[in-house]
């Protein structure tokens, strides 16, 4: 049982980004989307600009399993805004993030900020790391307004919920 | 030579240690339980501890899983402190799926961080002495991302379990208190009864003497103990001479008094190592040790013969009583416990047979004389029917007139088989087996038609009367009065031609109940005598008030005169004493002019014998009668002379 394990292990020494992108494989199981225009299909699209620090590191979760769908990730933002379910951004995406948050209001897109700068612009799960440690905060209300349901097992474990 | 003393526990309590047994029993099952049922609690106990704490992880594995998939140790330490709420947990820890240490809680002082042994990993719990420990794995999503440890003390199941221990002890303890008590009440009331029925089958419940049973049993020990060390001991058997009319005329109760005086008197003459018991009725036995000497045993039998002179006093009435002894002797009279008890048995019927009132040692020839016993009384059976019986008459005399006055009716058996049997063998027979009643009857009528025959021969005014004799048995007849009546009435005899003769002992027996007949009796102009007078015990006070006409002087007084001076004391006694009495004097026995000469000096009133006629049949005597004078006038002339 401890050979083999698919899911990526938070315990492992991974590099901050590994870290990261476990954290949101995680999340992603916590986030339901079913109440408001679910994602079409048996696909969960992540999209990430290629810029991104955690691109790589993102990449790895393609085709991963997630509540019985299959994570796809997709670069943004050549992709248009409403095929993607997560947008990972941190604090190089801040304009774009600006911009687009029109889209986001019709749809249920989860917007997971990776860093402190970023947070502050509003996202729905934001990261941050403290020491070795990565804390997160959770803008439920932001999330309920875009029509996802965030697990109360993930709210306990945020440093903050709003 | 000892006897076993029967009457107390010899034998051990079989029940005694039956109930021992049965409570150690009882106890060891009950022990059992206790232990099986704090084994099963145990093992209840242990499940039960097991769930709660498989419950408890897993709810803890699952309240965790999301903080352990973020590998949040202060979240899995904030959930893992719920488990401080069971006060016997001891440590609780949370792994990830590398079994890194995400958190860990101790309520004991710090110990090292728990080593997860690989039989725990396998089975997933494990027990210790001391501890419980659990290692559940924690899922998310079906998948295992980590374990759970707990560890859990047992001094609560071991606190448990000995408070259980301690209640099913005390309860086990109450119960076997419990039946201890009842036991022990069920052992008394066992034993008691064992006593009771012990009791009841070795000691005669009137008289407190040993029984029939008991007497055997220590017979048969004496035996044994006799032909061991070559000893001797003689067996008495002592039946009472009178005790039936007692018990008849004064009721069971008395009759029991008087036993039980009797056992009294016997167990104080005799010695302790003697052995006394009653057979049943009137009959008692007694095992006596002796030494060489025979004579031993003569001694103790002398010696209870005397204990009957005394007269018992019952109900402030004085009843004399004798007995009868037969002696057998171990080892000459017989070797065996049977053959003892039936030769001491036959030779107390020969003392019965003898005249009751004494002992008697075994004798061979006892044994044909018991057979002709059981032959006589057989045959006396038919004997009236079969006319084998008949009435002779010994005449009376007046020595001062010299005319023949009356007449004793004497009762013949002439027996086709035995010839002729004398009325002192077998009037006591008749006794015995109670045809004396008929056979009376028959005499008295009998009696009464001779006398009435002959004195329609004489003239009316020298009537010749008819004397019989009465048993006790016929005085015992209610009816005796009203028979008599009818006879005299049939036979057209004068009640004064009839004479009744009793004994002193037959007077004695009753004195009260006789008293009243015998006054019926004179009143009706019937004629009383005392036989025998001077062989009993007559007391003068009651001598007085009998309402008696004659004395009859027994005639062993009258064998010896005039050559023994006792006698002739004794007999010119008695007459003065009948005289002053005012009543006539008669001597029977009376065979020589001698005799008949010291009884007309001294005014003896009539004699009887056979110097003035044998009993006769009735013809002979109507002969004599009729001759008369002229033989009377022989005799008294010659009595005179001398």
């Amino acid at each position: 049982m401890f050979c083999g394990a698919v899911q990526p292990s938070i315990a492992e020494q991974a590099p901050e980004n590994e870290l990261k992108t476990a954290f949101i494989f995680n999340f992603i199981q916590f986030v339901d989307w079913s109440s408001k225009g679910a994602p079409s299909g048996a696909v969960l699209s992540l999209c990430v600009t290629t810029n991104s620090p955690l691109a790589s590191a993102l990449a790895t979760l393609r085709n991963r399993q997630v509540n019985g769908k299959t994570l796809a990730v997709l670069n943004w933002p050549d992709e248009p805004w409403r095929r993607c379910n997560v947008i990972v951004a941190d604090a190089a995406d801040r304009s774009r993030l600006i911009a687009g948050r029109k889209h986001f209001a019709d749809n249920p897109v989860l917007i997971i900020g990776t860093d402190a700068d970023i947070n502050r612009e509003g996202v729905m799960i934001g990261m941050e790391l403290v020491g070795s440690r990565i804390v997160f905060d959770i803008d439920a209300n932001m999330a309920q307004q875009a029509g996802l349901t965030i697990s109360s097992r993930l709210l306990k474990l945020a440093r903050r919920v709003q | 030579m000892k006897f076993p003393d029967t009457t107390s526990a010899g034998s051990p309590r079989i029940a005694y240690r039956l109930s021992w047994w049965t409570l150690a029993a009882a106890s060891v099952a009950m022990l059992t339980a206790v232990l099986v049922l704090i084994g099963l609690e145990y093992l209840n106990l242990r499940r039960a501890i097991l769930e709660d704490s498989q419950v408890e992880a897993a709810i803890v594995a699952e309240n965790v899983s999301t903080a352990v998939l973020f590998a949040d140790s202060r979240a899995c330490r904030e959930i893992a402190q719920g488990l401080h709420s069971s006060p016997s947990v001891q440590n609780a820890a949370i792994f990830d799926i590398q079994d890194k240490l995400l958190a860990e809680i101790s309520t004991v002082p710090t110990e090292r961080t728990p080593t997860i042994q690989p039989s725990l990993r396998q089975k997933g719990s494990l027990f210790s002495t001391s501890q419980l420990e659990i290692f559940q794995p924690v899922r998310h999503q079906g998948k295992i991302i980590g374990h759970i440890y707990v560890s859990k003390s047992l001094n609560t199941l071991r606190s448990r379990l000995a408070v259980y221990a301690l209640g099913a002890l005390a309860v086990a303890a109450s119960a076997i208190l419990l039946a201890f008590i009842l036991v022990g009440r069920i052992r008394k009331v066992v034993i008691r009864a064992e006593d009771r029925l012990h009791t009841l089958a070795h000691v005669d419940p009137v008289t407190g003497l040993a029984n029939r049973n008991a007497f055997q049993e220590r017979i048969d020990f004496a035996l044994l103990q006799a032909q061991r060390f070559d000893e001797r001991f003689a067996l008495m058997m002592l039946d009472l001479d009178n005790f039936k009319s007692i018990n008849d005329t004064l009721g069971h109760l008395s009759g029991d008094e008087l036993l039980r005086m009797v056992a009294g008197r016997l167990k104080e003459a005799l010695r302790r190592d003697d052995i006394v018991s009653r057979q049943g009725g009137d009959e008692f036995a007694i095992l006596i040790r002796i030494s060489d000497a025979e004579e031993e045993a003569h001694l103790v039998a002398d010696k209870i013969v005397t204990l009957f002179a005394t007269p018992f006093v019952i109900d402030d009435q004085e009843f004399a009583v004798t007995a009868s002894i037969g002696l057998a002797l171990y080892p000459r009279d017989g070797d065996s416990l049977e053959l003892l008890l039936r030769h001491a048995d036959t030779a107390m019927y020969a003392a019965k047979s003898a005249g009751k009132n004494m002992w008697k040692v075994f004798l061979p020839s006892m044994k044909s004389q018991v057979q002709r016993r059981l032959q006589l009384a057989n045959s006396l059976r038919q004997a009236l029917e079969n006319h084998e019986f008949s009435v002779h008459y010994q005449p009376l005399f007046d020595l001062d007139s010299g005319r023949v006055v009356g007449a004793e009716a004497l009762l013949r058996w002439q027996s086709p088989e035995f010839g002729t049997v004398s009325p002192a063998e077998f009037i006591p027979i008749a006794e015995d087996s109670g045809h004396i009643l008929a056979l009376g009857t028959w005499v008295l009528s009998c009696a009464c038609r001779d006398a009435s025959t002959w004195n329609r021969l004489q003239p009316a005014e020298k009537p010749v009367y008819v004397a019989v004799n009465l048993s006790v048995k016929q005085l015992r007849d209610d009816s005796l009065y009203d028979k008599i009546r009818t006879i005299l009435a049939d036979t057209a005899l004068a009640p004064s031609s009839l004479e009744l003769e009793l004994t002193e002992s037959v007077i004695m027996e009753n004195v009260h109940s006789q008293i009243e007949l015998l006054r019926k009796l004179k009143n009706a102009g019937i004629r009383l005598s005392i036989d025998d007078f001077g062989t009993g015990y007559s007391s003068m006070a009651y001598l007085r008030r009998l309402p008696i006409d004659k004395l009859k002087i027994d005639r062993t007084f009258i064998n010896d005169l005039p050559d023994r001076e006792h006698d002739c004391a004794i007999v010119s006694a008695i007459i003065a004493l009948g005289h002053s009495l005012g009543l006539n004097v008669v001597a029977e026995g009376v065979e020589r002019i001698e005799q008949a000469g010291f009884l007309l000096t001294h005014r003896c009133d009539l004699i009887q014998g056979y110097l003035t006629g044998r009993p006769v049949p009735l013809a002979d005597f109507l002969t004599l009668l009729e001759r008369g004078r002229a033989l009377e006038e022989e005799i008294i002339a010659a009595i005179r002379s001398r």
